[in-house]
């Protein structure tokens, strides 16, 4: 079962960051689905936190289709975000391991790398809202 | 949606000194509520008049639409409190505290009381003296919920505890706030704490109340603006700046925006509460340390050198 | 609420019964002696049968004798005088100071009952247990000193303090006094000292400081000087009446026993001492040469002994109305 956490100092509300992790889960395919996610209570013994923040992050989940909760027996995955293959993501990240490869041959350390995709990342991002 | 609790200008003076001051709320029934502001702030003061264990000096305060010094017989079982420090009695073993709660209150659920004690591993049989601080606070937790209040106040509950016992007894709290639905206002000079189980912030500094509101609402309205150095007057005119940081080559600021941020000059960067909550602190400690500089007087130049000559010989003697 | 203030008070509420009882079996095993002495030696019969005039001659060896007898016995008459004292300094005291030191006053007031409530029940059960206390103390004490006060009456102390709803009057006074200071003080220590100083003076105040003395005004009896010393006063008094002051009457009018019998000058010069001691005067002659005319008696008369004894219970309940009011007002207003 997926076990949350929370970071009080990112300034991300505590509602998203459950959104956030649920996803990110069903990204990388630890949640299938029809997979049970935690009740309310088991979310308050995991990480002290208000029930209406969990029922708020549920209901998103499940405004966005992902999640679909059943009366009397809990909150269910019903549909999973890992829209490419696991093959397909063998594929990139091939790719990405030869760029990285060329990345150090370049003369770029660890920090370099990880600026650069960041920056290119976050400009992808802004291309995206705008 | 209703409001439980209700003040209008409400004032409190202790002799010449205000302990609190035109402070006007409205908190909406079911919000787990924080009330933090550094010490001497009014926030004892403030819990202590939506009680009705103080009344105001000027202005009212109103619980479920009535005065809780005036109406105590109507108001009280429906409040419960939990002071700082949780005071107990200590020669009694925590039994004989919950026969008091079961003998002066009418909605006593001692099931819940005695299910939530064996919950927490808690002796019935022990003289709460005998306790950790971190239990006496718990009992001093279940004895408020068994009350079973619709409207639930504590001073700095977390104040007196090691970690540990801070996240059971919030893990307590929260669990009786899954069970109940009820309003809880807690007051903490940490804000940390509280982040993670109130989504309702009211901030008390200087005895005014400097922000009050929904957390997410708050989160959502406050950002922090980064930037070179530059004259913050253009932003001042269409958001309102909470606080502002020079260095050399940058400028910070947090703002209360009132829509967009299109000034394109300006990062915008989310804010933590902590940071929102500083912020707001550090801009009434500024505006206080302003108010006494006026008043007083410059010390005159000459006397500085004077006086560190002076300190040399004394550490060479 | 009934239950809360046993629950709290409930070892002071043990102790306060098991020292009546203990004292209770020493006053019936000793004065069921008493008594049965009483009779045996006489003195019962003697008394009942002689007028108060005859009580000193024909009455008065056994009288002594059975004073002698159980002299030390007196010393128990201070129990009365010490148990409102005690009970108003450590129970009422710290009844309400300790909530407010130990800040439990947020905790019990937060329960549904009112402040009004919380103190009214506390007052009624702390003040009427006590009043009860001192009932069954007082009744004992009646019993018990039965012989002593036919034999020096009950209206001069320290009878006067156990033989009446006086002694009912005190406890309830120092209670409510006690619990006035506490909430006063707010701490228990000095609440305590507070207390003490309270009942010191309003105590001082009525027994020596003149106040019962003069609930009535006491009848004053003056015979001249000139029926010498050893007479009495034109009206028979008895061991029920109580004598307050007797003496000579000064030239101001004031009874006095300033008896100068030195002789001569009372003002020696330490340089010339003189030389032939003078021949000393026989009192009633020191009197006279001193200026006084008239022997004077000033007392109350028996059949006022009820009428006193209500007078200042009922000044004890007015002032224990006084502090309960201070205590009321301060509960509701104050915090802390």
């Amino acid at each position: 079962m997926i076990e949350f956490h929370l970071d009080t100092r990112s300034g991300v509300a505590p509602y998203l960051q459950i959104v956030q992790q649920v996803k990110q889960a069903l990204h990388l395919g630890r949640l299938e689905v029809g997979d049970q996610l935690p009740t309310v209570r088991e979310v308050i013994a995991q990480i002290t936190i208000n029930p209406n923040t969990v029922f708020k992050a549920y209901r998103e989940l499940e405004r966005e289709g992902l999640v679909t909760s059943r009366q009397g027996q809990g909150t269910f995955v019903q549909r999973t975000l890992a829209s490419t293959s696991l093959a397909s993501q063998a594929a990139l990240r091939q790719s990405l391991l030869q760029w990285l490869q060329s990345a150090y041959e370049a003369g770029l350390d660890g920090e370099s790398v990880l600026a650069l995709l960041l920056s290119t990342f976050q400009e992808t991002q802004k291309e995206e809202t705008a | 949606m209703s409001t439980v609790l209700e003040t209008t200008g409400l004032s409190k003076r202790y002799g010449r000194t205000w302990a609190l001051q035109d402070c006007t709320l409205a908190l909406p029934s079911g919000r787990v509520a924080a009330l933090v502001g550094p010490n001497g702030a009014g926030k004892t003061t403030l819990l202590l008049l939506c009680v009705g264990l103080l009344d105001p000096t000027a202005g009212s305060v109103q619980v479920f639409g009535r005065s809780p010094h005036q109406q105590a017989a109507e108001t009280l079982p429906r409040l419960s409190f939990v002071a700082q420090d949780h005071p107990l009695y200590k020669d009694f073993t925590v039994s004989d505290l919950l026969t008091l709660g079961r003998r002066l209150n009418p909605r006593w659920d001692d099931a819940l009381a005695r299910a939530r004690m064996q919950h927490l591993g808690i002796p019935l049989t022990r003289p709460t003296g005998k306790l950790s601080g971190g239990q006496q606070a718990q009992v001093a937790l279940v004895l408020a919920l068994a009350k079973r209040p619709d409207l639930l106040l504590l001073d700095e509950p977390l104040a007196s505890l090691d970690p540990l016992a801070r996240r059971d007894f919030l893990r307590t709290l929260m669990d009786a706030q899954l069970e109940t639905g009820q309003t809880v206002l807690l007051s903490s000079h940490i804000i940390g704490d509280l982040e993670r189980v109130c989504d309702y912030l009211i901030i008390l500094s200087a005895a005014h109340v400097q922000l009050a509101g929904d957390i997410n609402e708050i989160a959502r309205t406050h950002k922090r603006l980064v930037g070179p150095r530059q004259d913050v007057a253009a932003i001042a005119r269409v958001h309102t700046i909470i606080e502002t940081s020079h260095t050399a080559r940058q400028t910070t600021l947090l703002v209360r925006t009132s829509g967009p941020i299109v000034d394109t000059s300006w990062e915008v960067q989310e804010a933590s509460l902590e940071d929102i909550v500083l912020a707001y602190l550090t801009q009434q400690a500024a505006e206080a340390t302003k108010a006494t500089e006026r008043m007083q007087a410059p010390l005159p130049a000459a006397q500085e050198p004077q006086g560190l000559e002076q300190e040399i010989e004394e550490v060479e003697l | 609420m009934i239950w809360l203030t046993w629950r709290q008070h409930r070892i002071e509420g043990l102790i306060t019964l098991g020292v009546l009882a203990v004292l209770g079996v020493f006053l019936l095993i000793t004065g069921l002696n008493m008594y049965h002495d009483f009779q045996q030696s006489g003195l019962s019969a003697c008394l009942a049968h002689y007028t108060d005039g005859a009580l000193r001659t024909v009455c008065g060896p056994l009288a002594n004798a059975f004073g002698a007898q159980f002299q030390s016995l007196i010393l128990v008459s201070a129990a009365p005088l010490l148990l409102p004292a005690l009970l108003g300094v450590l129970v009422g005291g710290p009844l309400v100071a300790r909530e407010y030191q130990q800040r439990t006053h947020l905790l019990v007031w937060m329960q549904s009952v009112t402040r009004s409530r919380w103190l009214t029940v506390k007052l009624a059960l702390v003040l009427g247990a006590g009043a009860v206390a001192a009932g069954a103390l007082l009744a004992l004490m009646i019993w018990w000193y039965g012989p002593f006060s036919q034999l020096n009456g009950r209206f001069s102390p320290p009878a006067y303090d156990f033989e009446g709803p006086v002694l009912v009057g005190v406890t309830v006074m120092a209670l409510a006094l006690g619990i006035a200071a506490g909430t006063v003080t707010r701490r228990t220590v000095p609440a305590i000292l507070l207390t003490f100083a309270l009942l010191l003076a309003v105590r001082y105040t009525v027994e020596l400081g003149g106040l019962r003395a003069n609930f009535e005004p006491p009848i004053v009896v003056t015979w001249p000087l000139a029926q010498g010393l050893g007479s009495g006063p034109p009206v028979t008094l008895s061991m029920q009446d109580w004598v307050i002051d007797g003496g000579f009457i000064d030239a101001q009018g004031h009874i006095t026993n300033d008896l100068n019998c030195s002789g001569g000058s009372s003002v020696s010069n330490a340089q010339t001492p003189p030389a032939i001691p003078p021949a000393p005067l026989n009192p009633l002659q020191c009197a006279q040469a001193q200026g006084y005319h008239s022997f004077a008696l000033n007392y109350q008369p028996a059949d006022r002994f009820w009428t006193f004894q209500w007078i200042e219970t009922s000044l004890y309940l007015a002032i224990s109305a006084l502090a309960v009011a201070v205590t009321a007002f301060l509960v509701r207003r104050r915090l802390s």
